[in-house]
């Protein structure tokens, strides 16, 4: 049976009338155009679905929509479209850290997490902060140098 | 595959909303995932109920709300090093803030990332039934008889304050299943030696643990071998992880390794 479930998207008051049981993931891509969040092991391992939940960073995409009735989500389309975000999508492209790019979203989301809490991380904090999120082509010192990018160029508005 | 889902406002309500056919939707790390453990036709989220969550200091014990998570629970100064420890076997930040105490408990998996850890510790566990009514086990005895609670919600795990516990966690990878986690602990002044090995067994291991307490010395990794050997819950089965003889091997080493720790104060 359909539920209306309500929910803050990216800073905005949003609604949907579906099943419940639905995946958050299938609700965020389909209902509402985010495609930004990646399906990829289904198990909530890799990070591709990563999103931030109440402010912090889970993979809470394959749970049932309906638990996420009164919750405050932010997706990669909420954070690239802030001053941070940004500053970090900018770093990846130009630190080279992106190649085919599925991994990209919730590696930005994890740095994004990481930076706002730390904005002077060492490489070891770096790769604690995206111990959540795994990448195929990369061998990941592109995107810890990436990130150190983002810190250095970011300077106060991490402080912010 | 689940068809129904409600939200729970309250222990008391989800309590008596659970029977045979749903189950507890808590941090969301296994329920839905490609592959999960768990079939329910009814879903009841707990996830707003603020009498889950918390931790507080007793009078001889720590109590951890079920809704806790485990990056909850490492960033927690009240929660003892121990505990914490175990929750850093989860290597990934991202599901340190999803999975619950309760959860990885009620779930009793034989890869358990805490379960040797609150057995070793003699925890406890308050559950809530169907009438409301809060009751106080063991979590040794929860886990040797989950049929029995299977319908009552965890409300906290009690974590004793004398407690002092070293565990060890083999896996391939931080992100992987773990093929065995073994603790030792002392509380009450008794030694307890505890062991999630994956598909074999989930649970104390008595015999050795007096064994090893009532030796007049430490016994050699050959003694323990023996020991465990003779275990007929250890029947460790051939598989992608290795051999039994291999694992039989690994566990009594690390059972002497911990336990040498555990009495030299490095716990």
């Amino acid at each position: 049976m359909d539920m209306k479930i309500c929910f803050k998207l990216n800073g905005k008051d949003v609604s949907v009338t579906t099943d419940p049981l639905r995946r958050l993931i299938d609700v965020l891509r389909e209902d509402f155009g985010c495609k930004g969040v990646k399906e990829g092991c289904s198990e909530g391992e890799c990070g591709a679905c990563s999103i931030i939940l109440n402010g912090k960073m889970v993979t809470r995409c394959i749970i049932p929509v309906g638990a996420a009735d009164g919750q405050e989500i932010m997706t990669i389309e909420g954070v690239s479209a802030t001053e941070k975000g940004q500053t970090i999508v900018q770093a990846f492209a130009d630190g080279g850290a992106v190649q085919c790019g599925f991994c990209i979203p919730g590696m930005v989301i994890a740095a994004y997490c990481l930076l706002n809490g730390n904005p002077d991380p060492t490489e070891d904090e770096i790769r604690l902060g995206i111990s959540g999120n795994i990448c195929r082509c990369t061998g990941y010192d592109l995107i810890v140098e990436s990130i150190r990018l983002a810190a250095k160029r970011g300077g106060d508005i991490w402080k912010k | 595959m689940a068809d129904k889902f409600v939200i729970a406002a309250s222990a008391a309500e989800a309590a008596a909303l659970r029977d045979g056919d749903s189950a507890f939707l808590a941090g969301g790390t296994e329920i839905n995932r490609l592959g999960s453990s768990v079939d329910a036709g009814t879903l009841i989220s707990i996830g707003r109920i603020a009498e889950l969550d918390g931790v507080s200091i007793q009078e001889d014990c720590v109590r951890i709300g079920a809704m806790c998570t485990f990056q909850d629970i490492v960033e927690n100064k009240d929660v003892p090093q121990f505990l914490k420890d175990a929750c850093l076997f989860m290597g990934s930040r991202t599901k340190r803030n999803m999975a619950t105490i309760g959860g990885n408990v009620a779930l009793g998996r034989t890869d358990s990332y805490l379960c040797a850890t609150l057995l070793a510790c003699h925890a406890g566990i308050i559950l809530r039934d169907a009438e409301g009514t809060s009751i106080r086990r063991c979590v040794k005895g929860y886990l040797e008889d989950r049929a029995q609670y299977s319908d009552m919600l965890i409300e906290a795990l009690l974590i004793p304050g004398d407690a002092v516990v070293v565990s060890k966690r083999y896996s391939n990878t931080v992100q992987s299943h773990a093929v065995l986690t073994v603790s030792a602990g002392l509380s009450g002044g008794l030694l307890r030696i505890a062991v999630a090995a994956r598909d074999t067994y989930l649970g104390l291991l008595p015999e050795i643990s007096t064994a090893i307490a009532g030796a007049e010395k430490p016994l050699s990794d050959e003694a323990i071998l023996k020991l465990v050997n003779g275990c007929p819950q250890l029947a460790f089965r051939q598989d992608m992880f290795g051999s039994p003889e291999y694992k039989r091997y690994l566990l009594a080493v690390t059972i002497a390794d911990l336990v040498a720790k555990v009495r030299g104060g490095e716990a």
